[in-house]
């Protein structure tokens, strides 16, 4: 008699994996809280966090928006002024000190810098810099914009009963003196780059742990039973400033998110970890979920990880009484038109397209 | 004056006060056209005519108006858009919006709809006056306070500016004495509203009194109350010149 006597198929690689059709392999994912449909989600973080909310809306459950567009916004409008991307329009925040700096604003616990950018165009908000194209009219109504953001966020954490997070990167660009982090390095989508104010930062474990813990604690201190669901964006870094190969900056930056990820999750009841990073990365699915660029995932990516959700909630608590039964080839044609906010994939354009 | 109303059931109030109040204006004839809901997103211009694409829609035109298969511009001093979906976007310039969202969120508003389709489709084949009246507020639900519609009327003026005005159309507001809160329809309006009798032979129905999206022939009343005297005192030769890509010569009618 030893342990792994009496453990299920899925512990074995060759029971779970080889012997198995590459697409039925499943489930990757026990989860923890009976999602239901009625039950408010709030979804911020990486890139792909935005397929989340939507996956979510479409199979009928409550994608909680608090930040609402105006009324008769197109859908392309939309997305092109970042509403109902996220939960409320933060833009992406790709690091969990990005994540606690935002908290700290909605909790009250620090104001946001008064450094604003000028666009060509337009006034430019250093921390949302892609959600009016063009920028801003005035720096006052940047500010009131990004003060209803903030309101709007801490609403999401208030009333969520889930808040799904998604880790997209371990680079980072901080303000030396300000100590605040931007989303996006200066001078890239906008912005002025200065050697003497703005440095780079590839946080490690620690850095990135603690950061989700601080935000972690702040979300609490608003909503005692609010739930958290951890992702790891499984899009490729576009670029990296770590003097690495920007693979080898990918698998470390993954890694490190993945690791903070995984301590989360065995430490609190109240956290679960989706692996839709495992999903799209593992060689057993041999790249089939990334476009020719291997770095976006493909809408029969996104479709394919979102059922994974969904089913693996049905495994294990039951059909819902309105299923919201996969729309497989409708939802990946909507999911394929639809344009993915990526500001960090504007990398490229600025210095990584070469 | 000879004017042609182009509308879907929105237009049953307006009918049915021209039909009380008619007889006050003999020199204005009203010739009403239309359909319930989207159908007249069927009526498809053609030889300087808005003709039916379908039996159906045919059937309704040649019934609400009278025996005319079609909707010729030329018959016409001028013409009226009623309802068909066009709303309005209200600026506040203190609320969470920028100004560039809203503007454009506007736009997105007022061209997505059958009411702008047909408006594009006339200014291709006619130079004739064109008014646009949007579909009326939602009725007040529970407490009503007698907010100002100024935001409201700044509204409508700015997307005169925006988009009729280049087009040679003009938009005209919902009477300010039926709007309540802002932005909804005094419920004493929506009583009664009579629904759009498009068949031959059909009984006049009403919908019920909790109904709020359709308003009755007092709301009609006020409305034409409110655009008679515009139409009266604004012969159609000094209308606004139509700049609109599309017709840069309008059709010589």
């Amino acid at each position: 008699m030893n342990p792994y006597e009496n453990l299920p198929n899925k512990a074995f690689w060759k029971l779970a994996v080889a012997d198995r059709n590459n697409f039925e392999i499943e489930p990757l994912w026990t989860p923890k809280f009976r999602i239901m449909p009625a039950d408010a989600v709030a979804t911020f973080g990486s890139c792909f966090a935005q397929h989340i909310g939507n996956a979510l809306q479409d199979r009928g459950f409550r994608w909680m928006i608090t930040e609402t567009p105006p009324a008769g916004l197109s859908p392309k409008n939309m997305t092109a002024f970042n509403y109902n991307v996220f939960s409320a329009r933060t833009g992406n925040i790709y690091t969990t000190s990005l994540l606690r700096q935002w908290v700290s604003w909605a909790t009250g616990e620090s104001t946001p810098p008064d450094e604003v950018w000028e666009g060509k165009d337009g006034i430019i908000d250093p921390f949302r810099p892609r959600v009016e194209p063009g920028g801003f009219e005035s720096v006052e109504e940047m500010r009131r914009s990004r003060a209803v953001t903030i309101d709007a966020f801490r609403a999401g954490l208030e009333k969520a009963r889930y808040f799904v997070f998604t880790l997209g990167l371990t680079e980072s660009w901080v303000n030396k003196s300000g100590g605040y982090e931007y989303p996006m390095c200066p001078g890239t989508v906008a912005g002025t780059f200065d050697e003497t104010e703005h440095e780079f930062v590839n946080q490690d474990f620690l850095t990135v742990y603690r950061n989700l813990a601080a935000s972690f604690g702040m979300i609490r201190r608003l909503n005692k039973g609010i739930r958290f669901i951890l992702t790891v964006s499984p899009v490729p870094l576009t670029a990296t400033n770590s003097d690495e190969h920007v693979l080898v900056a990918t698998m470390y930056s993954k890694s490190v998110l993945r690791a903070v990820a995984g301590q989360f999750c065995q430490k609190g009841s109240a956290i679960d970890y989706f692996p839709s990073y495992e999903i799209i990365n593992s060689p057993v699915f041999r790249n089939a979920f990334f476009e020719p660029n291997q770095r976006n995932v493909s809408a029969y990516g996104v479709n394919f990880v979102m059922d994974h959700f969904f089913r693996c909630l049905v495994a294990k608590y039951g059909e819902y009484a309105k299923p919201g039964a996969s729309r497989g080839a409708a939802v990946a044609a909507k999911m394929s038109k639809a344009d993915e906010v990526c500001e960090e994939a504007l990398l490229e354009a600025f210095g990584g397209a070469k | 004056m000879k004017i042609g109303i182009l509308g879907n059931s929105h237009v049953a109030s307006l009918k049915q006060a021209w039909d009380r109040i008619g007889a006050d204006h003999p020199t204005i004839e009203m010739v009403f056209f239309a359909h319930r809901g989207t159908q007249m997103s069927g009526m498809q211009a053609v030889a300087g005519k808005l003709v039916p694409d379908n039996p159906n829609l045919r059937e309704a035109i040649i019934q609400v108006s009278g025996g005319r298969p079609e909707f010729d511009p030329a018959e016409y001093d001028a013409i009226v858009i009623y309802g068909l979906g066009a709303s309005v976007f209200i600026f506040d310039e203190e609320g969470p919006y920028s100004k560039k969202v809203m503007t454009i969120a506007a736009e997105n508003l007022a061209k997505n709809n059958v009411s702008y389709t047909l408006l594009e489709r006339l200014v291709g084949i006619s130079s004739k006056p064109i008014y646009i009246g949007h579909n009326p507020f939602i009725a007040a639900y529970g407490a009503i306070t007698h907010e100002g519609a100024e935001k409201y009327l700044a509204s409508v003026e700015r997307l005169n500016k925006l988009i009729y005005q280049p087009m040679g159309a003009r938009l005209l507001p919902q009477p300010p004495q039926s709007i309540v809160n802002g932005d909804k329809t005094d419920p004493i309006y929506a009583k009664g509203a009579p629904g759009l009798r498009v068949e031959a032979n059909a009984q006049d129905t009403r919908y019920p009194d909790h109904h709020r999206l359709h308003m009755n022939d007092a709301f009609g009343e006020l409305w034409l109350g409110q655009f008679l005297p515009l139409i009266e005192t604004a012969p159609a030769s000094t209308s606004a010149k139509r700049r609109h890509p599309k017709s840069r010569r309008g059709r010589p009618d």
